[in-house]
């Protein structure tokens, strides 16, 4: 035990030549002690710092973090019914397109930019509210062809609906909404707003699934039978965390046409619908944090590789294989197991400690 | 068994039948289970006793027959409208929450009934009354230093034993246990007999037992069933001297000792639970027993 005591210290700090082993395993301690009180907010602090930088250019980089900011909100809301309720959705792409087209299409109709914003999510929460009737009477794979079917209909309307959609081409927007000197066509302003609202769907994403709702959704997962003999009614559970991600996945809608100025039925395309699910499971599904990890790898991988490589598919592929095999929780999955060895690392000083000051 | 007209029995089955598609599981049954009363339910296997519990907990609806919940009609109640009534179940197979820890899983039991169950803002943990309420029923029963495992990590006797806590915690009027001891080691049976005769004098308890030395400590009375019928209802002392009954279970060999209804199917310790829908067990019985942990529980499987 001492033996892997001394290792353990070794690997982290290794004592200097006239540091007495003693005093650099406290040393270690301290410093992995602080690491667990500190981490999460001093990441917390640099992402944010680091974020603020990219975004305040005008350049490349600012523009591919938006959109990993966009693609994380989608993430996060697919992840909330998937990895928590277990309703993994192939549509959710599709209610994207629904709060960027509600806003194109309001606004082509002479709403203001702001109505054009409610209606926008009005639209989404409308049908959510509909189609959820529908899809949550279905689990497990049901769920995931329903599903797929709502999104290939949402995908089919915008593609040929050419009336009110335009059809392959899109609909631009051309005027964003604004409020005095906070003005969304501003493009440093635009983008410290998708900062702020990807900061405040992740929290209230996180606080729900801390939530007893939160809990119970892991309860219809796990048990759904047993659920509903504790006096559960666990289609309402069902029905309401499908409406959440259905509504977060509108406001991702939202400010992916604010972002791209355009909304096309691309968007919308079964492929899109593939990309979040990758970047959910890539992420770790289940975790919330994890699928905003995974948006990130993967939109870094669409946008910044294929620069070089015009086979970055077989890439993302082979990085999605080697993830799946060696961390089933995904790259969130990798930063907790980090974590727990630390946590185990410090247990094990700590009775090296505690042996040392008896003897 | 007739209640006094101010109390009305606290479970009443009236001619209840359920069928799969032309097998009958449940035919006709009627019972009457008295407020605080402790009733046992027995049968050889394929006899219907797991379908007539879903019947009365409603995880399936009868084909024909009513249920009713201290007087009131509740055949066309969901599941967890008669649990917010006060009736509580335990299941043969377990269902547990494997994927959640011990404190989740009674911390979730125990919002089932209340409106926080809902509540999106607060985190579950902070509701310290139901944390320490969790902590207190898992200390009841010996989970007290597994609150923070994973449901998973649970031996075969701790899962019944969460099994049973989980419908505790709903404090419930009426609990309907299925074979809470099954797959058990003499001692834990032990356990889990001390834990149902410490519980509240004024709960009802309907239980499905093939262990007789678990039922005789618990139960006052009991109703035996056959290939879904009713053969004989009455005190417990009456069953076990009950000429058919006896024939039942020993094919007429005529043996007097009344224990010798333990020996139908009792599983060695250890083992997972027997299904219902399992072998014939005895050469008396018919080879084609009702199916039933029947078809309309998908995925429902051990």
């Amino acid at each position: 035990m001492t033996a892997d005591e001394k290792a353990g210290a070794v690997a982290v700090s290794p004592p200097g030549p006239g540091l007495p082993a003693g005093r650099g395993a406290r040393l270690a301690l301290t410093a992995l002690r602080g690491s667990r009180r500190f981490t999460a907010p001093v990441a917390a602090v640099a992402v944010g710092v680091v974020l603020v930088l990219l975004l305040q250019g005008n350049g490349f980089t600012s523009t591919l973090v938006v959109d990993m900011l966009v693609y994380a909100i989608a993430a996060m809301s697919l992840d909330f019914l998937g990895g928590y309720a277990g309703l993994i959705s192939l549509g959710q792409a599709g209610f994207l397109g629904v709060g960027a087209y509600g806003v194109a299409i309001a606004e082509v109709h002479f709403f203001s930019p702001w109505a054009a914003v409610g209606i926008g999510l009005g639209a989404v929460l409308a049908l959510g509210l509909a189609l959820g009737i529908v899809a949550v009477r279905t689990k497990g794979v049901s769920f995931v062809i329903i599903t797929l079917a709502i999104g290939q209909v949402l995908w089919g309307l915008a593609f040929q609906w050419v009336g009110l959609s335009e059809g392959d081409n899109g609909i631009p927007l051309t005027i964003l909404p604004a409020l005095g000197p906070f003005d969304l066509n501003d493009p440093l302003t635009l983008r410290m707003t998708v900062l702020v609202v990807f900061a405040v769907v992740a929290l209230l994403l996180v606080t729900f699934v801390h939530s007893p709702f939160g809990l119970s959704l892991r309860g219809v997962r796990s048990n759904e039978t047993r659920l509903a003999a504790l006096g559960y009614r666990t289609g309402l559970h069902r029905y309401l965390a499908w409406v959440i991600a259905v509504f977060f996945a509108g406001v991702a809608g939202v400010l992916y046409i604010f972002v791209n100025q355009l909304i096309s039925p691309a968007a919308m395309a079964f492929s899109q619908d593939g990309l979040l699910v990758i970047m959910v499971v890539l992420g770790g599904l289940g975790s919330i944090w994890g699928p905003a990890l995974g948006a990130v790898v993967i939109v870094l991988f669409q946008q910044e590789l294929s620069i070089y490589l015009s086979r970055w598919q077989t890439l993302m592929g082979l990085t999605m294989i080697a993830v799946v095999l060696f961390s089933p929780g995904g790259l969130w999955g990798l930063v907790r197991a980090a974590g727990r060895r630390r946590d185990a690392l410090i247990a094990r000083l700590e009775a090296g400690q505690a042996r040392r000051g008896a003897s | 068994m007739t209640a006094p007209a101010t109390e009305p029995p606290a479970l009443v089955a009236d001619h209840l039948s359920r069928r799969f598609r032309g097998l009958t599981a449940v035919a006709d049954v009627s019972l009457q289970v008295a407020p605080g009363a402790r009733f046992g339910i027995i049968g050889p296997n394929g006899a219907g006793k797991t379908t007539l519990f879903n019947l009365l907990s409603g995880e399936l609806r009868p084909t024909t027959g009513s249920v009713a919940l201290f007087g009131r009609d509740i055949t066309a109640l969901p599941t967890y409208r008669r649990a917010a009534l006060g009736l509580g179940r335990t299941f043969q197979i377990t269902r547990i929450f494997s994927d959640l820890t011990v404190l989740e899983n009674l911390t979730l039991a125990l919002h089932g009934l209340s409106r926080t169950k809902l509540s999106l803002l607060r985190p579950w943990r902070s509701y310290r009354g139901m944390t320490a309420e969790a902590a207190t029923l898992a200390a009841s029963f010996g989970l007290a230093q597994r609150l923070a495992a994973p449901a998973s990590d649970l031996s075969h006797g701790e899962v019944r034993e969460l099994e049973v806590l989980l419908a505790l915690a709903l404090k419930p009027k009426v609990l309907l246990l299925d074979e809470p001891a099954a797959g058990l080691s003499p001692a834990e049976r032990v356990d889990i007999q001390a834990l149902l005769t410490s519980l509240p004098a004024e709960l009802t308890l309907v239980m499905i037992e093939h262990d007789i030395d678990v039922l005789r400590g618990v139960v006052d009375s009991a109703a035996v069933l056959h290939l879904g019928s009713l053969v004989v209802q009455g005190p417990m002392r009456d069953i076990q001297n009950d000429e058919r009954v006896r024939e039942l279970y020993l094919g007429g060999a005529g043996a007097r000792t009344p224990g010798i209804l333990a020996l139908e199917d009792s599983p060695p310790p250890g083992t997972s639970p027997p299904e219902e829908a399992g072998p014939p067990p005895e050469a008396g019985t018919p080879a084609d027993p009702p199916p039933e942990a029947g078809p309309p529980e998908g995925g429902g499987g051990p």
